[in-house]
């Protein structure tokens, strides 16, 4: 029999699928960040007179706060001076179709595997790509526009809705929140806005597909997706990122509002440079996911599956306001090297009669450090609310780390709260039953890690679906220490 | 950084008592003051909030002369016991003292290992400075029948503040139990520091069962460190009927292969009580076993925090880890706050926890409704029924039935139904 730990290494040694940088002409800020630099980016973006003072009140609080520590996480220290807070590729001028975009960017999605018109054609995917910091090509728009459906780039919203902006920005994550979403708030510079009329079922899988490019430029996308009576939307984010041996900050926020009765589905599969099998390079994700069940009888579920970056600090919440709303957190989060992950979510139930779930599943292998945080509050008047958690953990190696630290509070005493969560290695003998079947380790250990992520994938979109499958299989297959 | 809950002058006293290490205290007091008091902001406080303490000012134990019996407790306390009131020792309640059983205050500072001269956290830094007095008990031969270790809270004059620390070594292959009985009598305003170390030799075991009963205006901080050798064994049972505050700081270092712990507790709170169990296991060695399993019963105002930490440490494979906390929670003016935390650096390990928490189960008290037993008694059946599950744990039998008394007089539950499982001797008595 093979030495599982030799299937292992090779596996694991593999380099970054989708390392490279695409030679592009930006137009990139001097790095620093001070009143200026938020005035400048401002003024680049054409913003009103309310979006510079929302963004100035950020950074002025911002300057106060000290970087967070308490989570599960080692890295050296970042220098907020030392980074770009604006780049964006030059256009002469928007693109009209897919036919007058940038052929270099046509080439990275291509390289990427998302070619624009296939998924037009072919999977009814509605994209807007961001290319590092501003959109650059929207499809679908038209189609979506009949509908009433608003989806567009942050900036266009600005412009073209002031109103929903100023009504819905900062509603679900204020400016005060915490580091990262105050010094998303001030310096934030595109993102993805989606509006969904009453009454009104998006009939497409909306997608946007994210990617950091220009070399030392912090990234900060802020998403506001709002889902008005009684509509529905899925929403899919995906992110890869070219090589890099430098460490690059991504501090996104994401605001999710349900009003009566809407449904909102947000999935993730996040796959940026995790950095080399020594720790070196890789993205540092500090980012804050926020949904608000705002009406009655609204729904909102997160699903990630996390395999990249090489610090992840990201918490999807769920306020559940409304009377009956439902929230649920899907997860998987894979570590790998020297990857540290510090994941999880918050339920906090605030109307009566709702109702959350959270599954979550780490994998640790390496010298990988996977981190289960969450947090389920249920407040006084919150009768009949009910959580589930489960998180279970697989550890691959003898030198990785899963950790479960989860919170439970609660005030009252019609709420029901359950919390289970195991961690244990694959199982030998399941190894053993399937090597007897002439399935080659690599082969059993994607099979077992599939079947322990299954409860996750399969709330995953179709599209997604096949993605996330690919990438697990990338990084998991054969680690049997 | 200085503490005005405690004046300069009672320290003062404290040092000049001979047979003590005056540099020790000297030591813990400075450091002491200048370590800003917890705040909910610390991870370790975040739900018990002592800012209140800090406003308040402590004086000295002793100052009314003590008549208490053990008659004023309503508990059989056999003749093998050690009595301290006020947290001082009391010849006339305890049994004799011997050169294996002495106390702190008779040259024992000396056995207290480096480690703990050296206190870190705020309490810990208090009673060493503090420290009115303590136990070291060398125990060298297994016994039968467990030894009490009694602190009775008398009336005093103004807030009184009592510190005690125990010495527990259990030699080599030695089994023992020892039941630590906290009884608060009068209702004043008192802090208690209690900290308790524990060494086990390889294959020593030990039963620790602490019972503690607070005034509804104590104050009471209490430690338990244990550290296990080889093929040992620590039981710890912790019965909380509640306090003002009452804090429990439990730990277990399973430093030699095969070491294994069983922490189980229960906390009854209800008035404005708040209840706060904290618990630290370190998985150090290779296979070394776990076992918690924590109730919390919340009704009225009260609160129940448990935090439970499991480490598995790298050199510790094949270590296996069960940690339960359920608690029941009866009021909505109740809270209930859970931290089962697991943190695991070795894949060959089973760990496994959870965590509830909810109201008495409709479906069950409908079962019992359904046979006929009116709505207040299938509560209080189920109330007393999720208790059991942890005082079934107890190995101790008249211990059990003593406790079962305590715990329905606690509930304020009359139904003598919950006591049938306790009166089976009785039974057989009649065939």
């Amino acid at each position: 029999m093979t030495r599982p730990n030799e299937t292992l290494e090779t596996l694991l040694q593999q380099d970054y699928e989708h390392g490279f940088v695409t030679d592009i002409d930006t137009d990139t800020l001097p790095p620093g960040l001070n009143e200026d630099t938020i005035r400048a980016i401002s003024a680049k973006k054409n913003e009103p007179e309310f979006m510079l003072a929302w963004r100035l009140k950020a950074y002025e609080y911002w300057r106060h706060l000290k970087e967070p520590h308490w989570a599960h996480l080692k890295y050296d220290p970042i220098d907020y001076q030392a980074l770009s807070y604006y780049s964006a590729p030059k256009l002469k001028e928007g693109p009209k179709n897919l036919d007058e975009v940038d052929p270099k960017l046509i080439e990275t999605y291509n390289k990427l595997g998302i070619p624009l018109k296939e998924q037009e054609w072919l999977a009814g995917v509605a994209v807007d790509a961001v290319f590092d910091s501003i959109s650059v090509a929207t499809t679908f728009k038209d189609k979506l526009n009949e509908m009433g459906i608003i989806f567009c780039s942050f900036s266009d919203a600005v412009q073209n809705h002031p109103d929903l902006v100023q009504q819905y920005l900062g509603s679900v994550v204020p400016h005060t929140d915490n580091f990262f979403a105050s010094l998303n708030a001030a310096v934030f510079s595109d993102g993805s806005f989606v509006y969904i009329p009453p009454g009104v079922r998006c009939p497409m899988e909306l997608s946007t597909y994210f990617r950091i490019n220009a070399r030392s430029t912090g990234q900060f996308e802020r998403t506001l997706i709002i889902a008005d009576k009684g509509s529905y939307v899925s929403y899919l984010e995906g992110c890869t990122a070219p090589q890099r041996d430098e460490n690059q900050l991504h501090a996104a926020v994401v605001e999710l509002v349900a009003l009566d009765n809407a449904q909102i589905k947000y999935s993730t599969v996040q796959n940026w440079y995790p950095g080399d099998e020594n720790g070196v390079g890789g993205i540092y994700n500090f980012v804050t996911k926020r949904a608000e069940c705002r009406g009655h009888h609204s729904k909102i579920s997160w699903t990630q599956v996390e395999t990249g970056s090489a610090i992840t600090w990201k918490y999807p919440s769920v306020v559940l306001k409304g009377d009956y709303s439902v929230g649920e957190f899907y997860s998987v989060a894979l570590t790998n090297h020297h990857q540290q992950a510090d994941t999880g979510t918050k339920m906090i139930h605030s109307g009566q009669h709702t109702k959350s779930t959270i599954i979550a599943k780490g994998i640790s292998a390496g010298f990988a450090q996977n981190t289960y945080r969450g947090l389920v509050k249920v407040l006084a008047h919150a009768d009949g609310a009910h959580n589930y958690t489960r998180c279970d953990s697989l550890l691959m190696g003898q030198h990785c780390g899963a950790h479960t630290f989860p919170y439970i509070e609660s005030k009252n005493s019609r709420a029901r709260i359950e919390h289970e969560a195991s961690t244990s290695k694959i199982s030998e003998d399941q190894l053993f039953y399937l090597a007897q079947r002439g399935i080659d380790t690599e082969n059993a250990v994607s099979m077992i890690v599939n079947g322990f992520c299954k409860e996750v994938m399969k709330t995953l979109p179709m599209e997604f679906a096949v993605e996330a499958r690919k990438l697990l299989g990338l990084s998991l297959e054969g680690s049997i220490g | 950084m200085s503490h005005d809950m405690i004046d300069r002058s009672l320290f003062e006293a404290c040092a000049a008592l001979p047979g003590w290490n005056k540099q020790l205290r000297l030591e813990a007091w400075q450091n002491w003051q200048s370590m800003a008091t917890p705040t909910i902001r610390d991870e370790a406080w975040k739900y018990t909030n002592i800012a209140r303490l800090e406003k308040m000012v402590f004086t000295e134990a002793t100052s009314t002369p003590s008549t208490l019996t053990l008659n004023d407790i309503p508990l059989t306390i056999p003749e093998n016991r050690f009595c301290f009131i006020n947290g001082v020792f009391n010849t006339a309640l305890s049994a004799d003292l011997t050169t294996d059983t002495y106390l702190l205050s008779k040259s024992a500072w000396p056995h207290i290992p480096n480690e703990y001269q050296t206190p870190h956290s705020y309490f810990e830094r208090l009673n060493a400075a503090m420290l009115n007095d303590g136990l070291y008990l060398n125990i060298k031969s297994s016994t039968h029948s467990p030894m009490y270790l009694v602190l009775l809270q008398d009336k005093t004059n103004g807030f009184s503040q009592h510190h005690l620390r125990h010495r527990i070594k259990v030699h080599a292959g030695i089994k023992s139990e020892i039941v630590i009985v906290d009884w608060g009598l009068a209702d004043t305003t008192n802090l208690t520091t209690y900290i308790i170390d524990i060494e086990l030799d390889e294959g020593a075991e030990l039963n620790c069962i602490h019972l503690k009963k607070a005034t509804t205006k104590g104050y009471h901080i209490r430690q338990t460190h244990s550290h296990l050798a080889k093929n040992s064994h620590f039981n710890h049972f912790n019965f909380d009927f509640g306090a003002k505050l009452s804090r429990n700081e439990i730990s277990a270092h399973l430093n030699g292969e095969h070491a294994a712990c069983q922490l189980n507790g229960l906390a009854l709170a209800r008035a404005q009580d708040h209840i706060d169990n904290q618990t630290q296991i370190g998985h150090l060695a290779p296979k070394t076993n776990s076992v918690e399993h924590y109730r919390g019963i919340i009704d009225n105002q009260a609160c129940h925090v448990f935090h439970g930490h499991v480490l598995i440490d790298t050199n510790a494979p094949d270590s296996i880890a069960n940690q339960q906390n359920k608690n029941m929670l009866l009021t909505s003016t109740g809270q209930a706050y859970a931290e089962p935390q697991l943190e695991i650096y070795n894949q060959n390990v089973q760990c496994i926890h959870g965590a509830t928490v909810g109201d008495i189960d409709e479906e069950a008290l409908f079962y019992l409704r359904s046979r006929g037993l009116s709505d207040e008694i299938a509560r209080q059946l189920l109330i007393f029924g999720f208790a059991r599950s942890i005082l079934e744990t107890l190995a101790d039998k008249n211990l059990q039935n003593e406790l079962a008394q305590w715990i329905k007089t606690h509930l304020a539950i009359d139904s003598e139904l919950i006591l049938e499982p306790y009166r089976e001797n009785d039974h057989e008595d009649i065939k």
